[in-house]
């Protein structure tokens, strides 16, 4: 089936947008519900906007959907250092910015940020998405991005001051 | 780097955000395809399949009408429909910036036979047929059917190059009632996109209304406005499509054909035809109106 084929192109971009928005909640679940869902909505589809937003927005709606009814809250985990997936350009450990331990203590910022904050943080830097594509995929108001993403930079900082050096809760 | 030396909260937003870029490949994110089971996009379509099989939603209450009657309303929407999905898939195409290869990478050069079965290989008798399958099995384009059996089956007479040069179609198809006919390569008929095929030709009821259809020939997609015979059609070059239409129990379907070249599409009474070839457009303006 066409269909299939054209959100094949997507369905990692889309099983992580779903992760950062519901980090929770049952990601595949989401992303397959929404591809569904985009398919009996490919008729709204309009002819000039670009595609991959369109179709993360339906994905970031499921995704919140699933987010209202998860309860505990563990948020997102660094991978394991062997934890190889095909398609990642995973840095090796030399190479990397930032030391291990460092990357523990900014993730635990960020998920202690509330989920706004961490949804355009995850948008910008974790699914590298544009200005543009992140505020059609968030639903958010095209001029708005830079700013949210400046004051969510900002809370991130107060986070970081407020565990700084200290042992990370999570 | 100099800058991971400072500490995280004193980093300018430059230099945070590059920190948070290499985080975000260090986070555990879920895989779309669990190892060795279907990927999301496999079960979302086997969702959507039954679904449409089960004759929810808007098939829900039409499709019990008498076998070969066809109202002239839903099939006239249902072709709109089609010709409109076509334009806004290849309108996708081009705004995911494929560039032109476009959506035919998607379908790759060479078939995938996991994705849909062919009907002709699931039919042989034998695991291992001493006849290759008919020109065209790995298309997609329904069941493989003699000529006569699909001339027997569909309610509209099939109109077929007279030309001795190209003769009877190699290979001939039937999904729904959807005609394909299938030729290999051959001298006149240079190679489309897929591998051996040198033309393929769709017959199905349906008609095109054109003033919708003007309405969406507003992108960059190339589609030309032609005249077959007199009757307005339309060529679409270079951004290949997808082909979307709605089935006799009015459920909205993709067509699971690959598309192999650039496309002529028209329509005459009832009937609309789609062209498909590497002949360029004059010449396959020319061998439709030929058709006989």
């Amino acid at each position: 089936m066409a269909y299939e084929e054209l959100v094949r192109r997507y369905q990692d971009v889309a099983v992580r947008t779903a992760h950062i928005i519901s980090p929770d909640g049952d990601a595949e679940d989401a992303v397959q519900e929404a591809f569904v869902k985009a398919y009996a909505a490919l008729s709204r589809f309009r002819l000039d906007a670009p595609f991959r937003p369109w179709l993360l927005r339906i994905v970031a709606n499921e995704a919140r959907n699933r987010r209202r009814s998860a309860g505990r809250r563990a948020g997102l985990a660094l991978r394991a250092a062997e934890d190889h997936r095909p398609g990642d350009a995973a840095p090796s450990p030399e190479s990397a910015v930032l030391a291990g331990e460092t990357r523990a203590v900014l993730l635990a910022a960020v998920n202690a940020l509330r989920d706004e904050d961490r949804e355009i943080i995850g948008a910008r830097y974790f699914l590298e998405l544009s200005e543009t594509e992140a505020a059609e995929a968030l639903g958010l108001p095209r001029g708005t991005v830079k700013s949210r993403l400046s004051r969510a930079l900002g809370r991130l900082r107060e986070q970081l001051a407020g565990m700084d050096g200290g042992p990370t809760r999570d | 780097m100099t800058e991971s030396r400072l500490p995280l909260q004193a980093m300018p937003d430059d230099a945070l955000g590059a920190a948070l870029q290499d985080l975000g490949r260090a986070v555990a994110f879920p895989t779309a395809a669990a190892a060795g089971g279907p990927d999301i996009a496999t079960r979302a379509r086997v969702r959507i399949v039954e679904s449409g099989a089960s004759g929810t939603g808007r098939a829900a209450g039409r499709g019990r009408r008498a076998f070969g009657w066809r109202p002239a309303r839903p099939m006239r929407r249902g072709l709109i429909f089609a010709l409109a999905a076509l334009l806004i898939l290849a309108a996708i195409a081009g705004a995911v910036g494929f560039g032109l290869p476009g959506l035919r990478i998607i379908f790759g050069p060479l078939p995938t036979p996991s994705l849909s079965p062919s009907p002709s290989l699931s039919a042989s008798p034998s695991p291992t047929p001493l006849v290759p399958p008919p020109v065209g099995a790995s298309l997609s384009l329904g069941a493989p059917l003699p000529l006569d059996e699909i001339e027997a089956e569909v309610d509209f007479d099939l109109i077929l190059p007279p030309d001795p040069a190209i003769g009877p179609p190699d290979a001939s198809f039937l999904a729904d009632e959807r005609v394909a006919l299938v030729w290999a390569t051959k001298p006149g008929l240079p190679e489309t996109n897929a591998s051996g095929i040198g033309l393929v030709i769709n017959e199905f009821p349906g008609t095109v209304d054109d003033g919708f259809f003007q309405k969406v020939l507003t992108q960059d997609t190339k589609v030309t406005p032609v005249t077959v015979n007199g009757l307005e059609g339309y060529w679409l070059a270079g951004a290949p499509h997808f082909f979307m239409y709605v089935d006799r129990d009015g459920t909205e379907r993709f067509d699971e054909g690959r598309v192999v070249g650039d496309t002529l599409v028209w329509t005459s009474g009832e009937t609309t035809y789609r062209l498909e070839s590497a002949l360029g457009k004059d010449a396959a303006i020319q061998l439709a109106e030929s058709l006989r």
